[in-house]
């Protein structure tokens, strides 16, 4: 399982063995091999996110697999399993959402404390409406809106009640809110689509990835935040196996990968885990 | 062949003449050398057990002789972009540590390069290692004419920097197969020296191609850009003092190792005047005779001047004007480009499209059928042709387009910009692999506004040889070719979706377009 590069004179000829009968051919346009190979990585991956797009309806299930276990499954609001999950919001959180079912797209889940700073059950809720002034004065957000994606979402603490904003964030919205200790890792240069080609400057804000931060309502930030993106399994592999990152590949879910995440524990710039995010449509 | 590219040589006809030997150039001037010191300081790391000791060396330490325009104001912080031998801010983190034509030898930096990046170990050098230059953001030397129109779609480009280093360290490199800088061990003193020349445009990044030049003559010394590495830069306003408004985009070729020996060097000389000329190809024989070189010798008597027009009789030749005053200047160096014959002419109503991904914004404009089809209202007139044998290096006569868009993908909101233009082919044949030669079956594709496919209502076109990446997929009975530009490779006078395609969800009301194949 692994990515193959052939590097010509005038291009280059990729083959990722999950796709073997998509032939990718880079040309080289006066690059070096060096040049070149980051070419043909984000070419990949840019292929993957725009050919291999899996669209987010309203009657679906993601599986989130962390360190290669199941870890969760994420249920559209209006299926069987997520009415079920919202069911048991609006009995013990009733009055923190008016509806937890505005919109047909949000997905709900029940998921243990399998990573900090989760430490109890608890529940997931996201919401694909514009996040409500309420959440973002209650959780000390920014004002800025240009800072955040489409959607946001609510972690509810099953045993002591309490409840986290995982707020979603563009690239530059991260580094506009992120916490002053926090540390960004290195991370895979063909995400970025700048024309400068190496090294990648981290400021540069055209890049093809999106972040998570979860807030307390004391307007604290977690140390730990995820960093999201799009790509193909062998592509993550290859990056992860070239800096020590421990990754496990899971050869049945290959069809059905959307997005990968990594967790990153911020103080240090470590990335703990990576996730996959697959997706799968139910009736 | 070329014609002749200046003086009273040329002619209408010229076929008694007996054809000079010589070379055109895009670019024929002076340059008045400055120069300034110039050291590179990089870092040493050393582990012993659990301990990291960083140093520093001094890798090159020279002087450097030549041309560059000068930054419109001093640093501002992280936010100044370095682009070709430029001084580095030790104060800067990021890519601006090093000069943008010094990033595809980054060995001559050290152990572990490829960590120059915010909140990593490297930080705790700067303000010690970088490009030192004697000049810093001020100008160096001068230079006679600095604009000059490139070849194909390259546009007007200008010389941003030029120069040459003659590296006098003898303290390192080492000359050791032990040395710790990484794959590409200097041996020589001689193999820290270098030349680098940076373009600037201001519509697209210079190509990295004959377009931009063949080779740099400085002196009588001649390089060929062949022999360079070469490396991209786009920057707008806030990361470049240099830039007023919009993005600039710089290209910044760099000779080093056995292409730059001390004897080229001297050769060239230090300070003062020296002729430099950027070159569109090698010496050849030239023709003096316009009609010799615009009709490939198939005009006959009387030969008349109101036949040359541009897309006229007998060429499609950028630069020549294709009516009104014609004059024999307008052909001094130019090569025919000849007439070519469409392959497929068809015109389509476009759509516009976008998609709210959970990760990923998706906005097409234009036609998709093959995934995430367009409005089925979005069509082509006549979306299937007959090629005469092959198409994209596959034997065929059969070819469909499936998909023909603009298209925005990343996860920030979707901009008005497009990154890349899409077109995706089926084309019928028994064979699963093609070498995929650029000039194999089509050599470029060109929209129009409206039916008319006059030159004056080109939207914009892409040569198939600029393509980024073309993706052949096997399907059995048929090759699916999925064809992918950047936005940078597309020539037009805009890059917008509006402009292109229109933004409106109802085709009938983007207008209707043509495409034709050549």
């Amino acid at each position: 399982m692994a990515i193959t590069y052939t590097l010509e004179e005038n291009k280059a000829v990729v083959v990722d063995s999950d796709y073997p009968n998509d032939v990718h051919h880079f040309n080289r346009k006066g690059n070096n091999d060096q040049v070149l190979l980051n070419r043909c990585r984000r070419g990949l991956q840019k292929h993957f996110a725009t050919q291999n797009i899996i669209t987010h309806t309203s009657n679906m299930r993601d599986d989130v697999y962390m360190g290669g276990t199941l870890g969760r499954s994420d249920y559209s609001i209006g299926s069987t399993q997520g009415q079920a999950i919202k069911t048991k919001l609006e009995a013990d959180w009733a009055d923190e959402v008016s509806d937890y079912e505005s919109n047909s797209l949000n997905l709900v889940s029940e998921y243990g404390a399998d990573r900090e700073p989760y430490v109890n059950d608890s529940i997931s809720w996201y919401c694909f409406d514009a996040m409500p002034s309420s959440v973002v004065s209650d959780f000390g957000l920014s004002s800025n809106s240009d800072h955040f994606r489409e959607w946001w979402g609510l972690k509810f603490d099953k045993v002591t009640k309490a409840v986290l904003c995982k707020a979603v964030y563009n690239w530059s919205g991260f580094l506009a809110n992120k916490r002053d200790d926090m540390v960004i890792p290195y991370l895979p240069e063909w995400l970025w689509n700048s024309d400068i080609e190496h090294p990648v400057d981290y400021h540069d804000g055209d890049v093809n990835l999106y972040v998570a931060m979860i807030h307390d309502k004391d307007e604290n930030i977690d140390e730990h935040y995820d960093i999201y993106f799009q790509a193909p399994q062998n592509l993550v592999k290859e990056f992860c196996d070239a800096n020590s990152i421990s990754f496990t590949h899971n050869g049945d879910i290959t069809d059905n990968i959307m997005q990968y995440g990594f967790t990153v524990k911020g103080t240090t710039g470590e990335i703990k885990y990576v996730k996959t995010y697959t997706r799968y449509f139910i009736s | 062949m070329a014609l002749v590219s200046s003086g009273n040589q040329i002619l209408l006809k010229g076929t008694s003449d007996t054809n000079p030997t010589g070379q055109s150039f895009y670019l024929d001037t002076t340059i008045t050398s400055g120069s300034t010191s110039c050291d590179v300081v990089a870092y040493t790391k050393t582990v012993e057990g659990p301990d990291v000791f960083y140093g520093l060396e001094t890798t090159l330490d020279g002087t450097v002789y030549g041309f560059k325009t000068a930054q419109t104001s001093s640093y501002s912080g992280s936010t100044r972009l370095a682009r070709g031998f430029d001084d580095t801010n030790p104060s800067l983190s990021g890519s601006q540590v090093l000069g943008s034509g010094f990033f595809d030898n980054i060995d001559w930096f050290g152990t572990n390069p490829e960590t120059i990046q915010t909140g990593v170990t490297w930080w705790t050098g700067r303000g010690v290692v970088g490009i030192i230059l004697g000049v810093d953001s001020g100008s160096l030397g001068s230079i006679g004419t600095q604009s000059y129109t490139g070849g194909g779609s390259a546009g007007t480009l200008e010389v941003h920097h030029f120069g040459l280093f003659n590296n006098n360290s003898s303290n390192y490199p080492n000359g050791t197969s032990g040395s710790t800088i990484g794959d590409q061990v200097l041996d020589t003193q001689a193999e820290g020296n270098w030349i680098m020349l940076t373009l600037k445009s201001t519509s697209a990044s210079p190509p990295p191609s004959d377009d931009s030049f063949y080779s740099v003559i400085i002196n009588g010394q001649e390089f060929l850009r062949s022999n360079a590495a070469s490396v991209s830069q786009a920057s707008s306003a806030a990361y470049d003092s240099n830039v007023s408004s919009g993005t600039h985009y710089y290209r910044t070729w760099r000779w080093d190792a056995s292409d730059v020996t001390d004897s080229d060097l001297s050769a060239i000389g230090t300070t003062g005047s020296k002729s430099f000329k950027l070159s569109q190809g090698a010496s050849s024989t030239l023709n003096t005779g316009i009609s010799e070189e615009m009709s490939g010798g198939t005009d006959t008597d009387p030969i008349e001047f109101s036949d040359y027009y541009k897309d006229g009789e007998f060429h499609a030749t950028t630069g020549i004007p294709t009516s009104g005053e014609i004059k024999f200047s307008d052909f001094y160096g130019k090569t025919r480009t000849p007439l070519v014959t469409a392959l497929h002419t068809t015109s389509f109503v476009p759509d516009y499209n976008t998609f709210a991904i959970y990760s990923t914004n998706v906005a097409n404009a234009g036609i998709r059928t093959s995934a995430f089809a367009t409005d089925i209202t979005a069509i082509f007139a006549d979306d299937d042709f007959n090629p005469s044998n092959t198409f994209l290096g596959f034997t065929t006569n059969d070819v469909t387009i499936k998909d023909f868009y603009t298209n925005y993908s990343n996860t920030s909101s979707v901009p008005s910009v497009y990154v890349d233009f899409r077109v995706t082919f089926d084309i019928v044949t028994n064979e699963s692999t093609a070498t995929l030669d650029n000039t194999d079956g089509f050599t470029k594709i060109e929209v129009y506004e409206g039916t008319n496919t006059s030159g004056t209502n080109n939207f914009f076109s892409v040569n198939l040889a600029d393509a980024d990446s073309i993706t052949v997929s096997d399907y059995g009975s048929y090759i699916r070719a999925f064809c992918v530009w950047s936005a940078s490779d597309v020539s037009g006078t805009t890059t917008s979706f509006a402009n292109h395609f229109g933004t409106s969800t109802t085709p009938s009301t983007n207008g209707t377009h043509t495409i034709v194949i050549t």
